[in-house]
């Protein structure tokens, strides 16, 4: 082997394997997009969002006001019991559930998430 | 080959020259925690390590054994009338600085200033000195071309040795990491993969060593060549390490740190090649092969079975040193040099293998070299997906070396080394670059009309949310504080802005985010609370630390608490003994404060507790020592309560920042943000007369920060809202919109370093960047606490860069600095 080829594989294997070792950028889903000011989108436009991010309680909870708002309340209560099986805690999650079922007529429901979200929230139900 | 002049045997004198260079290390390494201001607030003043203290007034007793060991050594060659010159300017030179070390020991004296840097840099100088000594008087080895296969047969056994030693214990590791979720099909993949890699890193050094020695040789240059390019490159890795992984975790930077990486760097090859010449001096060998001559420090020449001991120690001694520095590592730094330590070993070992290895034809070993790369690019192919990578990297926190290559692998592109640039430009400002704007906290702010509650602040230092039964239901061991709990606000998504005391204390008190910077200059005109507490005529009960002690150095109206001790010394139990006393003997009400360290990592490691079933899923000491805490805090309430001052009282019970117990495997709170150490636990009791005028969104995200403003605001000066740098009060009138703090975006930071990350979506979404590491994470934290990875998309990225950017922007504004970038 001549002098040039035995200097030189080692050095293109260095090329090589310093490329290699590089880790390449992950793959972009190329949907993914950030969602982190949804509150003047629409129902269609949060959903979308959702699909990439299903349990982001801030996504459900604009979501659920985007439906009341378009008088969908029942997909508006639907949105609002999806956020609170991510999050239990969330006092105004009840609240504004508590509202919902006011608003509909529905003493008991409203309530209950009333008590709920007081519990969350000391001192606002009083 | 003859013995040469020495008194002792090579061997010994080769011990004596690596502990005579491992005491001036250890004081280099001292010397620049010193120079370093955040090194030095930050561990050495608060006396966060004590061995670090020991070392410090030991000194000058172990300048004086090492070089009375380096003196004996030294005694042959004050008879030998060549060698006497340079033996007897070593002896008079180190008897004139033990002289001077005794008057005045610079380690004691030196604190925080550029004589530290000076002493950083010339403590290697002279073991440099001492090994050119060496070179120059023991006899010189024939050194001859190493051989290829050598080289190869080094690197293919140590990779296969060097991954065995992490591998051995890899179930106990996996079985003792919280947070790794691998099934045995997964782990053992890992596994795999980790030994692939390391057959690649090691393949890719020993090409990078023969394309060395091959210019050298082709360059004219003897086997004496090969070895001096060898060494060159030995010193020239040490100091890159030294200054990329040692410098960068503690915030040593600039022109400093690369001379003082570059100085330890030569010092390594200068011992490194002394150490090798003693060795060789007692082999007698015609000559010797360049990279034999290389391994001569670790297996000496042609002692096949010691090289052979050494390689059998070191399949354990991974996980050993793994297991031994775990806990105590500081952003696994520890780890990482461990790693490189075993593979050192390991390589030169085998490469110290008297057996003549396999006459290797140039064509096979290209092909074996290929064979090597190729499956290497073959693995990284198949684990480009996010589910694989999401598994080797939960796999990195049980296997030190995968790690190690990972953090190396993820070179930042062009964008992200830009914007790490721009973060580190806002980091860890010098004082003279700060010039605070005015600052008014709440306008119209009058003395409280009527009753003045005691305020108690309890601040415990590291005390993570789910080690207390209010926060988690499977604790058992804080009943006093789940008692307290009941009647008191407890705020279920408080978190620090700040993943470490240094920074979040200041916040504290100024109700706000703060300039990025060791000392806070000018802080009296920021610290919002003392100004609420002078303006009610509080006496403040405090304990010292040095950070308030920074912060608030003049205050006629304080009475100390626990005078006479470091702040790792702060007892919660012994303090609210003076505390009680304190308030019994007050007039006017007090303010409270405290940082007591009961729970801190560092503190919890030194204690033994006594086995219980109640700590039984949680880690045991820190389990007992919050326990202690527990016990000391519900004696203080049923003296408050005994006195009838509990319902004339404000408690609050909050941290400082969480910490990391083991989850995956990170330990302790270095620049870590991540959900456990950024969460916090925050319960606040109010006098009754107060609770019932107030109303609060205990499920909204809450900060440190705010405990300032809700004291302004229970006082009835409700400050106004400056954005999300600054805190805003828990309790609020009852038609306020509870919304706003859920929809913000909230910068966090570390205390140490240029890591910083953004916190949304109510305390759901943490997304963090961190240029020491080079990582970016996203973490989803449920209502649980419990947490668990998220993807990181390009948007996600660049929303969250755009957000850190700009309240980095707005804090450079508020604190009047600027940065070129």
């Amino acid at each position: 082997m001549s002098q040039t080829l035995e200097i030189g594989w080692p050095i293109i294997v260095l090329i090589v394997g310093a490329a290699v070792f590089r880790v390449p950028p992950g793959p972009e889903t190329p949907a993914a997009t950030f969602c982190a000011s949804p509150f003047s989108e629409t129902a269609q436009r949060i959903e979308e969002c959702l699909t990439h991010d299903p349990s982001n309680v801030g996504l459900l909870t604009a979501l659920a006001v985007t439906y009341e708002k378009t008088g969908r309340t029942d997909a508006a209560e639907a949105a609002y019991r999806r956020a609170i099986a991510v999050d239990p805690r969330d006092g105004e999650l009840h609240r504004r559930l508590a509202t919902l079922f006011s608003g509909r007529g529905d003493a008991v429901g409203g309530h209950e998430n009333a008590a709920i979200a007081n519990r969350w929230q000391p001192g606002r139900g009083r | 080959m003859t013995r040469g002049p020495l008194l002792l045997s090579p061997g010994a004198v080769a011990v004596a020259r690596a502990l005579n260079a491992l005491f001036f290390l250890s004081v280099a390494v001292f010397a620049t925690l010193s120079y370093s201001p955040f090194a030095y607030e930050q561990f050495l003043k608060p006396n966060v390590v004590p061995e670090l203290t020991d070392f410090k007034l030991l000194s000058p007793w172990l300048y004086w054994l090492t070089t009375f060991v380096t003196l004996l050594t030294l005694l042959p060659h004050l008879r030998a009338p060549r060698r006497r010159p340079l033996a007897v300017l070593y002896t008079v030179v180190s008897v004139a600085v033990g002289l001077w070390i005794a008057y005045r020991p610079p380690l004691v004296v030196m604190g925080n200033s550029s004589s530290a840097l000076v002493i950083a840099i010339l403590s290697p100088v002279w073991v440099v000195a001492l090994a050119i000594h060496d070179l120059t008087s023991a006899p010189s080895p024939t050194v001859r071309s190493a051989s290829v296969g050598r080289l190869f047969r080094a690197a293919a056994l140590g990779a296969v040795v060097s991954w065995c030693s992490y591998a051995a214990l890899l179930p106990v590791r996996l079985h003792q990491t919280a947070g790794i979720e691998l099934s045995t099909r997964q782990v053992l993949a890992s596994a795999g993969a980790s030994l692939m890699t390391a057959l690649f890193v090691f393949t890719l050094i020993a090409v990078a060593l023969l394309a060395a020695l091959r210019l050298a040789r082709f360059a004219g240059g003897s086997g004496a060549a090969e070895y001096r390019v060898l060494l060159g490159l030995f010193g020239a890795s040490v100091a890159l390490v030294v200054y990329r992984l040692v410098c960068a975790s503690i915030a040593f930077t600039g022109w400093a740190a690369v001379v003082e990486s570059a100085v330890l760097g030569a010092m390594c090859a200068a011992v490194w090649a002394g150490i090798g010449r003693l060795r060789a001096g007692q082999a007698e060998r015609a000559a010797v092969d360049a990279i034999e001559l290389m391994a001569a420090p670790i297996a000496g020449l042609g002692q096949g079975f010691s090289a052979a001991v050494i390689l059998s120690a070191t399949l354990l001694l991974g996980s050993v040193l793994t297991a031994s520095t775990a806990q105590v590592d500081w952003n696994f730094v520890l780890q990482k040099l461990g790693v490189l330590v075993v593979w050192l070993i390991a390589f030169a070992a085998a490469a110290a293998l008297p057996t003549q290895p396999p006459a290797l034809k140039e064509r096979s070993l290209v092909v074996a070299v290929a064979a090597v790369v190729g499956a290497f690019a073959g693995l990284t192919f198949a684990t480009r997906s996010r589910t694989t990578a999401a598994v080797l990297d939960q796999f990195a926190a049980l296997d030190p070396p995968y790690r190690l290559v990972r953090d190396i692998r993820s070179a930042p592109p062009g964008e992200t080394a830009a914007f790490y640039a721009f973060l580190r430009a806002h980091t860890l400002l010098a004082p003279a670059q700060l010039r605070p704007r005015p600052f008014a906290f709440a306008r119209g702010m009058s003395p409280r009309s009527g009753r003045r509650p005691h305020i108690f602040l309890f601040v415990v230092d590291s005390l993570r949310r789910d080690y207390l039964g209010v926060y988690n239901p499977r604790v058992r061991f804080t009943p006093a504080i789940d008692d307290l709990a009941r009647d008191s606000f407890v705020f279920d998504r408080a978190f620090t802005h700040y993943s470490g005391t240094g920074l979040s204390i200041p916040s504290l008190w100024a109700g706000g985010m703060v300039a990025h910077a060791v000392k806070q200059p000018d802080f009296a005109g920021r610290n919002a609370l003392l100004e609420l507490l002078e303006a009610n005529g509080y006496v403040r009960v405090m304990d010292m630390d040095n950070i308030v002690s920074e912060l608030m150095p003049d205050d006629p109206h304080r009475v100390q608490l626990d005078r006479g001790k470091t702040a790792m010394q702060f007892d919660i139990c012994t303090t609210v003994g003076e505390l009680e006393k304190t308030v019994s003997a007050a007039r006017t009400p007090v303010f409270f404060y405290a940082l007591p360290q009961n729970v801190h990592i560092s503190i919890v490691l030194r204690q033994k507790p006594t086995p219980d079933p109640v700590y039984a899923g949680f880690f045991a000491p820190v389990a007992a020592s919050v326990r202690r805490v527990d016990g000391c805090i519900g004696e203080f309430v049923a003296y408050l309560k005994r006195t009838k001052l509990y319902d004339d009282s404000i408690v609050i019970l909050t941290a400082d920042h969480g910490d990391s117990l083991g989850e995956g495997g990170r330990w302790g709170h270095p620049f870590f943000i991540v959900p456990e150490v950024m969460r916090i636990p925050l319960i606040v009791h109010l006098p009754s007369w107060m609770r019932d005028g107030v109303v609060a969104d205990l499920s909204a995200v809450s900060f440190l920060t705010d405990v300032t403003p809700s004291l302004y605001a229970l006082f009835g000066a409700q400050p106004d809202y400056r954005g999300p740098l600054f805190g805003r009060s828990l309790f609020v009138a009852r038609d306020a919109d509870f919304m706003l703090p859920r929809r913000e975006a909230y910068l966090v930071g570390s205390s140490y370093a240029a890591v910083y990350g953004i916190l949304r979506d109510n305390g759901t979404r943490l997304y963090t960047l961190d240029p020491v590491n080079n990582g970016e994470s996203l973490f989803d934290i449920n209502a649980d606490g419990l947490s668990r990875p998220l993807a990181v998309t390009a948007a996600v990225a660049a929303a969250n860069r755009s957000a850190i950017r700009g309240q980095l922007g707005m804090l450079s504004s508020e604190y009047g600095y600027t940065v070129d970038r």
